[in-house]
């Protein structure tokens, strides 16, 4: 209760409804999404009450697929990466002239997937302390080896490559003093390095130049500007009906990409066209999908959001990111003060329910928000590159100044930042290597901390046993398939 | 045989890995020592793989598609430039922001961008106004950040 009072406070719901209107914003522009948001406001909400800067952040990335929603319907051009299967069925509803019964279709199917999931995940919040009381310093060295595994390995691209980002995530968490034993490692003699890189640095540097970059590399508006543009609102109330019609539809699949959101690493495409393609399984429409149906804008809708309280729910309860942008909520609770881990559902479990509280009432926020205000929303993607770059630039510096007051952060990030751009362009993970650097010095601790308490046979307790079979599982997945088909054949 | 931009990444990669990991062997004790060791081991480990792996299907386009490779080559290279001068726009903006501090640098760098991507004056002045009102009222009034004021003013680097 103290949780859901918290959130009721009017300086949270205040920063709430500001992130939703934010998210909503970035959720029709492509190339930011809500990673990029987050990553954006990072450097905001240094001092501020964890209690208020994490569900503001938490607003900005999750109910950014609501605005996406949008753009993927009427422009045939998803607002984030999980609205790519809206665009199956929304974009031939368009060109039948019922592009707005699909964003109405869309709006209500997100806010109300967003919104039915949170009760399953605060359920089991009672139900997950238990097991991680039971972990200790092998256990939890083993949930953070799992946790880059899983990310590493079942983000886009190369497994080694993935697994290279992770590594080289942890090493440049190495730089700076070490906390167990003082000594200062690659600091090569100068000062700025003994305190570490800055996350702020990090993430910008992974997340928002790489994107930055990109909008001055393609050199055009996000959609051209005799596209579609939505005039009727008795079709978007038509389309909201539709989800009641199929009810059944929107819980499967809400319930379905809710599973798949706490599956860590899983990713959000997944769980978008699984619902699709099993909404296509079990309808009587099924020939016309790729038409125009309405129900292939509703489950994929439906699940695009309810995943993330899923995925929230593992990141509090493991500290395994349940996807790549729940990473970067790790480093937003470092920022805050908060240690992230096994233990925060058990320290902060009243900050964990405002979050989880906090997601649905942004959902229902940004439902209303993006159901009456899509008219004006789909104006943004007439905006030139030239504005957002002239605009997201500085903001990107002084949000990298602002952490530490110190300008040679700003130096570090454009060095950084030609990594980040690196690591983007040639099949490297981001969010990999940025989990590495986030929980660089925690993994070190719990080696150190379990090689002293328990010896070098450390590994040998049963938890650990179970999730070191799951590592070398998730590790050899391919080759299982690999395997297994060959057999098969 | 072509070598993808990605495989001078890779290179790239190898050789910070083992930089790493002949500073880690030299640091002095070995609670400080094991985990670079370790890490930059690994990194290596899986880079030489990977290197490998890229060279051999390097090696397989180039004997099965010679076409097909040199028009990826031109696609990768037609976007570095604009990457480079994108990268050179972020570059002047931080040296501005060294020499004359955040309020004048950023409504320079915003009216010089847009005029020289041919934006009318008018537009230019205006969104470089309400920038420097925004970075003012948001960081300045709201969050109290201290901006820095430029070298030129008795800024600090750090």
């Amino acid at each position: 209760m103290q949780g859901i009072a918290t959130l009721l406070q009017p300086e949270v719901m205040l920063f709430l409804f500001l992130g939703t209107v934010i998210a909503t914003v970035i959720g029709v522009i492509p190339v930011l999404g809500g990673a990029v948001g987050m990553t954006l406001l990072l450097p905001f909400i240094f001092g501020m009450d964890p209690a208020t800067a994490l569900p503001f952040l938490l607003a900005v990335h999750a109910v950014s697929y609501t605005g996406g929603s949008v753009t993927a319907v009427l422009l045939n051009i998803p607002g984030t990466l999980p609205n790519a299967a809206t665009c199956l069925d929304g974009y031939p509803m368009t060109q039948k002239g019922e592009g707005g019964r699909a964003v109405g279709a869309a709006v209500t199917a997100s806010a109300f997937g967003g919104i039915a999931t949170v009760p399953l995940a605060l359920i089991m919040i009672p139900i997950v302390i238990p097991f991680v009381l039971k972990c200790r310093a092998p256990e939890m060295l083993f949930i953070i080896v799992l946790g880059l595994c899983f990310l590493s390995v079942l983000t886009r691209g190369s497994v080694i490559k993935g697994l290279i980002s992770a590594a080289l995530g942890i090493l440049l968490a190495c730089i700076g003093w070490q906390a167990i034993t003082g000594v200062g490692r690659f600091t090569f003699g100068i000062v700025y390095l003994y305190d570490g890189l800055s996350l702020v640095d990090v993430v910008l540097a992974l997340f928002a130049v790489p994107a930055v970059l990109e909008l001055s590399v393609k050199r055009q508006t996000i959609a051209p500007l005799d596209t579609a543009s939505l005039k009727e609102f008795s079709q978007l109330v038509r389309g909201a009906r539709d989800v009641l019609h199929y009810r059944w539809l929107w819980l499967r699949s809400a319930v379905l990409g809710y599973v798949i959101g706490v599956i860590p690493g899983v990713g959000s495409l997944t769980s978008t066209f699984l619902a699709y393609s099993m909404a296509k399984q079990s309808s009587k429409n099924r020939d016309k999908f790729g038409t125009g149906q309405v129900e292939g804008v509703i489950a994929p809708e439906s699940a695009n959001n309810s995943k993330e309280a899923g995925s929230l729910l593992t990141t509090m309860a493991f500290g395994i990111p349940g996807s790549g942008v729940m990473a970067i909520m790790l480093a937003a609770f470092l920022m805050v003060g908060i240690q992230p881990g096994p233990r925060m559902l058990i320290q902060h479990t009243d900050l964990c329910i405002t979050m989880l509280v906090g997601l649905a009432v942004a959902n229902l926020i940004a439902g209303i928000m993006v159901f009456f205000g899509a008219p004006y929303i789909i104006k943004i993607t007439r905006v030139s590159y030239v504005y957002l770059f002239a605009i997201i630039v500085p903001i990107i510096f002084i949000g990298a100044f602002a952490w530490n007051e110190a300008l040679l952060d700003v130096f570090v990030l454009l060095i950084l930042g030609v990594v980040g751009v690196c690591i983007s362009k040639f099949g490297f993970s981001q969010p990999s290597l940025l989990l590495g650097f986030v929980l660089g010095s925690l993994f070190e601790y719990y080696l150190w901390h379990s090689l002293d308490a328990y010896g070098s046979l450390f590994f040998l307790t049963p938890i650990s046993l179970v999730l070191i079979c799951i590592i070398v599982g998730v590790l050899s997945q391919n080759a299982i398939r690999k395997l297994f088909m060959c057999w098969y054949r | 045989m072509k070598i993808k931009p990605g495989s001078y990444f890779l290179v790239v990669i190898i050789v910070i890995a083992i930089v790493a990991l002949a500073y880690g062997i030299g640091l002095p004790t070995m609670k400080a020592k094991l985990v670079p060791i370790i890490i930059a081991g690994l990194i290596l480990v899986l880079g030489a793989i990977e290197f490998g792996k890229e060279l051999r299907a390097g090696i397989k386009a180039k004997s099965e598609t010679e076409a097909e490779s040199g028009k990826a080559e031109t696609g990768t290279k037609g976007e570095l430039p604009r990457y480079i001068l994108g990268f050179g726009w972020m570059a002047a903006l931080a040296a501005g922001i060294y020499l004359v501090g955040f309020l004048i640098a950023v409504p320079l760098f915003v009216i010089a961008y847009l005029k020289l991507n041919s934006r009318r004056w008018l537009i230019s002045i205006g969104m470089a106004a309400a920038m420097a009102i925004f970075i003012y009222g948001i960081f300045v009034v709201v969050l109290r950040v201290d901006l820095y004021p430029g070298l030129v003013f008795g800024g600090y680097l750090w």
